[in-house]
C-alpha cells in the first residue's frame, strides 16, 4: 500500500432485511416439516381402526382365544369379545417354515369371522414339531376395510405337537 | 477517515427486527399447531378402556345328571354381578382338552331364562334387564345330548350385556370361565 492513498469503507451494503430472513427462515422450516411429515405417513401407512377409532394394532391386546391340537385336529375357541376375522398359522419345523390363513385354507372357517364364543375345529396335518396361532383382524381405514395381522411375537398363540 | 471509521462500528438504531413478543407468538403458534397435528394423526394409538366383565363375575356348575340322551346341568351365579347368559361346550372325546360341541341350541327346558341359545337375545335397551342371571340365583337347563355319544367335559363360558358409549354390547368373560369334567 502506498503512502498517502485513501482505504474506501462501503457503509451501505444492501442485503435483505431482517423482516425478510426471518419469514424466509419460517417457511423454509415449514416447508421442510411438511415434507418430512408426508415422508414418514407413507412409511407408516394408513391407521387401521377398529371399535371407535382405537387403532387395530391395540385392539389385538384385547383379542382372547384358546386353541389345541389333539388327534391331528385343531381347536380354537375365541373366549373373548374381539370378533377374530382370520387366523395364519405358522408351521414351524428346523430350518424352514411355513405360513398359511385359515380363511383360504380351511373350509369350515366361518366368512365372517370366529365371533365371540364360536369354536372353530379341522383336521390338519403339519410337518414342524410347533405352530403358532396369529390372528387377523379386520379394521376400518380411510381407503375402506382392511385386514391387519397381528404381531407374532405379542400375540402369537404357540402349540407343541 | 476517523468519522468514517466511527461510523462503522456504531450500532445503527434505526434499523428494526421482529420484535421479541412477536417471536414468542410465533413460537407458541407454531408449538399449538405442529401439536395439533401429531396429536390427529397420532390418536388412534391413544390407550382406551378394554372390553372386559367385572373382575367379580363367576358362575359354577352347582349339579349334574346324566340320563342316556340328556345331560341335566344345574349353575349359580355365585358371584357379585348379573350375567346375560352363557356359551356352553362339550366334548365326546378323552383326549380333546378344548370343548368345540356346542350345546347351547339343544336346550330343551322351555321354562329356561335364556330360550334355547343359553344367552338372552337382545331386545331390550337397557342392559341391566338383559343381564337376567342375578347374584346367587340358580339355573337348570337340561340339554339333549343324543348322538354325541360320551360327554367327557363341559366349558362354560359366562357373558354380560354392557352398555359402552350408549351402546349395548355382548362382553365374553374370558376370566370367569369354567371347565368341569363329568362322568355321562
Amino acid at each position: 500500500m502506498k503512502k498517502g492513498m485513501k482505504v474506501k469503507v462501503k457503509n451501505k451494503v444492501n442485503g435483505l432485511s431482517p423482516v425478510i430472513a426471518t419469514v424466509l427462515l419460517i417457511v423454509i422450516v415449514i416447508v421442510i416439516a411438511l415434507i418430512v411429515f408426508i415422508w414418514i405417513r407413507g412409511m407408516v401407512g394408513d391407521a387401521i381402526t377398529k371399535f371407535d377409532n382405537k387403532n387395530v394394532q391395540l385392539v389385538c391386546g384385547d383379542v382372547a382365544f384358546d386353541a389345541s391340537y389333539t388327534g391331528g385336529t385343531l381347536y380354537i375357541m375365541n373366549s373373548g369379545s374381539i370378533p377374530i376375522f382370520g387366523m395364519n398359522v405358522k408351521d414351524i419345523e428346523i430350518g424352514r417354515h411355513s405360513t398359511f390363513d385359515l380363511r383360504n385354507d380351511s373350509d369350515t372357517w366361518p366368512k365372517t369371522g370366529l365371533n365371540q364364543g364360536d369354536v372353530f375345529s379341522e383336521e390338519f396335518s403339519f410337518e414342524g414339531s410347533e405352530i403358532v396361532l396369529i390372528p387377523v383382524l379386520l379394521g376400518e381405514s380411510k381407503k375402506g376395510r382392511k385386514t391387519h395381522v397381528c404381531d407374532e411375537k405379542q400375540y402369537g398363540y404357540k402349540i407343541i405337537i | 477517515m476517523i468519522k468514517e471509521e466511527k461510523d462503522m462500528y456504531t450500532p445503527v438504531k434505526s434499523k428494526k427486527a421482529v420484535s421479541v413478543i412477536i417471536g414468542y407468538v410465533l413460537l407458541v403458534s407454531f408449538g399449538i399447531v405442529i401439536g395439533v397435528i401429531v396429536y390427529q394423526w397420532m390418536k388412534t394409538y391413544v390407550p382406551q378402556d378394554d372390553l372386559n366383565c367385572p373382575d367379580g363375575v363367576s358362575m359354577f356348575i352347582e349339579s349334574y345328571d346324566c340320563s342316556p340322551n340328556s345331560l341335566n346341568i344345574t349353575f349359580k351365579n355365585n358371584g357379585k354381578f348379573d350375567i346375560g347368559g352363557y356359551f356352553i361346550y362339550a366334548t365326546n372325546s378323552s383326549e380333546q382338552t378344548l370343548a368345540t360341541i356346542d350345546l347351547s341350541a339343544r336346550n330343551t327346558n322351555t321354562g329356561s331364562r335364556f330360550g334355547n341359545t343359553s344367552v338372552i337375545l337382545i331386545g331390550m335397551i337397557d342392559s341391566a334387564t338383559l343381564n337376567d342371571f342375578g347374584a346367587n340365583k340358580e339355573e337348570t337347563d337340561k340339554y339333549n345330548t343324543t348322538g354325541l355319544g360320551t360327554i367327557y367335559s363341559v366349558e362354560v363360558l359366562p357373558i354380560r350385556w354392557q352398555t359402552e358409549k350408549n351402546r349395548v354390547i355382548l362382553v365374553s368373560c374370558k376370566d370367569a370361565k369354567i371347565k368341569e369334567t363329568i362322568e355321562c
